[in-house]
């Protein structure tokens, strides 16, 4: 008769008394929308069922989904898994030269699991006697303890029988066309209790960790925003292909001035936005497009709103900077170094024309006056005309 | 590969109201017919009792008054209100404490009926 553990069912009774005053109802108010949207592949890594072995129902493990994006993976809910840890009776043995394949199961389901045989077992086939005779001149204890390793060796050569606990971790792969746990990790419970922490243990872990999402709601529902447009290309994508689409136009034309209007009739924009159904939506993304273009210094908002200027070598700035630089390269001042670029930017917006002008814009600007040869840059930030 | 279906865990006392399928039940030996492969398992806290069909398993380790969980497929004889369980695994459980194995096993199915809950509401 085995007598279990003090401890042992001590923590089967805290486990069920915590069990027993939780809520019985799982919060049902989640958003209904956010169930069939998936973490995308980078993010999976945040989530911390994708590093350890999974406790889980065996029925879960057949019934997981699998992941296109990811081979191996599998999703329970909203978390990604490939590793579980399963605890059940065997009821099924099978031997082969190379492993044991046995059925387990543990109340909700049945799952095949391989277990592979240790390599060194097939190399010695000396008997544990004559071993035994072997080390006949070890002392008593170490003799003692020799033969006890034998045989828990030999034990586990045999493998185990059919009515058998075991506790299995390890991870789900396909065979033959029907899932199975390879285990990396396996090993006979001989406390039947052990069956009862485990029983215990997994609605706690089902409640507070596989039913409940890693990420906070606000970042799911933005990844739900962000897949749900994705017919092609994610809404984050959007801009910076406009971005390069609007740059090579400005490249091959070179146009004076840019508007929004002209910026939607290029064909290639027609094609991306083509999936926004307002003309407003349409619109925010080609001046989001264009404000990322301002920024770098390509193009600048004239008076009117929705018209850019758009800074091309031998545009009208040129003339404006190069009529600065030749009435203050001449002061005291600025006569050694030249003219700080700041300053140069102070005095563009002076004029009426470039008011609301950005650094970059001015900067892009003197680097084309700099490729012509038109002025010369002294020093980090200052700049020099070539010819007075 | 074939694989044998799950044994459900039942108690006893359900086990004797079910008409098919696999199941599970943990209970106490309390007579063993070597020669007919037939037992008896007995429910400690209840007085029900099962007939257990042993043709599968013996020779059984372990003697009568031990605990046994048996899994194996109801089946009842024709026109008899008897369920017998032909058992395909009986494993000594000997040590298991029963009163949390059962309070394991509600909350478990507790936690198994909540879940179909929120499945029937999102339908």
């Amino acid at each position: 008769m085995i007598f279990p553990r003090e401890s042992l069912t001590w923590d089967c009774y805290c486990i069920c008394y915590e069990m027993d005053v939780e809520e019985m109802e799982v919060d049902g108010t989640e958003n209904h929308s956010l169930r069939n949207d998936k973490i995308p592949k980078t993010l999976c890594g945040l989530d911390f069922c994708f590093h350890v072995f999974n406790k889980m129902y065996i029925d879960d493990i057949i019934a997981l989904e699998q992941c296109d994006v990811i081979p191996g993976m599998y999703w329970y809910k909203r978390h990604p898994i490939y590793k579980v840890d399963i605890m059940g009776v065997v009821v099924k043995r099978q031997e082969n030269v190379r492993c044991f394949i046995y059925a387990v199961d543990d109340g909700t389901g049945v799952i095949t699991c391989c277990c592979w045989k240790s390599r060194l077992h097939e190399q010695s086939s000396e008997d544990i006697e004559t071993t035994l005779q072997r080390c006949r001149n070890l002392p008593e204890v170490l003799r003692k303890k020799m033969s006890g390793v034998l045989m828990s060796e030999a034990k586990k050569k045999e493998g185990y029988s059919l009515g058998d606990l075991v506790h299995i971790r390890g991870k789900i792969k396909i065979f033959r066309g029907e899932r199975e746990v390879v285990a990396s990790y396996h090993n006979k419970l001989e406390d039947p209790n052990m069956e009862i922490v485990r029983m215990s243990e997994l609605p706690v872990l089902y409640r507070n960790l596989y039913d409940v999402d890693t990420l906070p709601k606000k970042v799911l529902e933005e990844l739900s925003e962000m897949s749900g447009q994705r017919k092609g290309i994610c809404h984050s994508e959007i801009v910076p292909e406009l971005k390069k689409i609007l740059v090579t136009f400005i490249e091959d034309q070179q146009p004076e001035e840019i508007s929004v209007e002209h910026v939607s009739k290029i064909p290639g924009v027609t094609d991306l936005l083509k999936e926004m159904k307002t003309s407003e939506e349409k619109n925010t993304q080609i001046q989001s497009a264009l404000g990322v273009l301002e920024g770098e210094g390509r193009v600048f908002t004239k008076q009117k709103s929705q018209v850019y200027g758009v800074i091309n070598p031998g545009c009208s700035m040129e003339r404006l900077i190069m009529d600065i630089l030749k009435r203050d390269c001449v002061k005291e001042k600025f006569q050694n170094e030249g003219c700080h670029y700041l300053h140069i930017v102070d005095e563009v917006r002076k004029s009426p024309d470039y008011s609301a002008i950005t650094n970059s814009c001015v900067l892009t600007c003197l680097n084309n006056l700099e490729y012509q040869s038109d002025v010369i840059r002294t020093s980090f930030t200052k700049y020099f005309l070539c010819k007075i | 590969m074939d694989l044998p279906k799950c044994g459900s865990v039942q108690e006893i006392s359900n086990a004797l109201s079910t008409n098919q399928g696999s199941i599970k039940v943990t209970g106490r030996l309390i007579q063993h017919d070597c020669i007919n492969r037939q037992a008896t398992l007995g429910d400690p806290q209840t007085s029900a009792s099962l007939c257990v069909d042993t043709s599968l398993t013996e020779p059984l380790e372990g003697s009568v008054g031990s605990l046994f969980q048996v899994i194996g497929e109801v089946e009842r004889e024709d026109g008899g209100d008897t369920p017998i369980v032909r058992a395909r695994i009986m494993r000594c459980v000997d040590g298991m404490d029963l009163l949390m194995y059962n309070r394991a096993l509600r909350n478990q199915q507790k936690y198994f009926q909540s879940r179909n809950v929120t499945l029937v509401r999102h339908n």
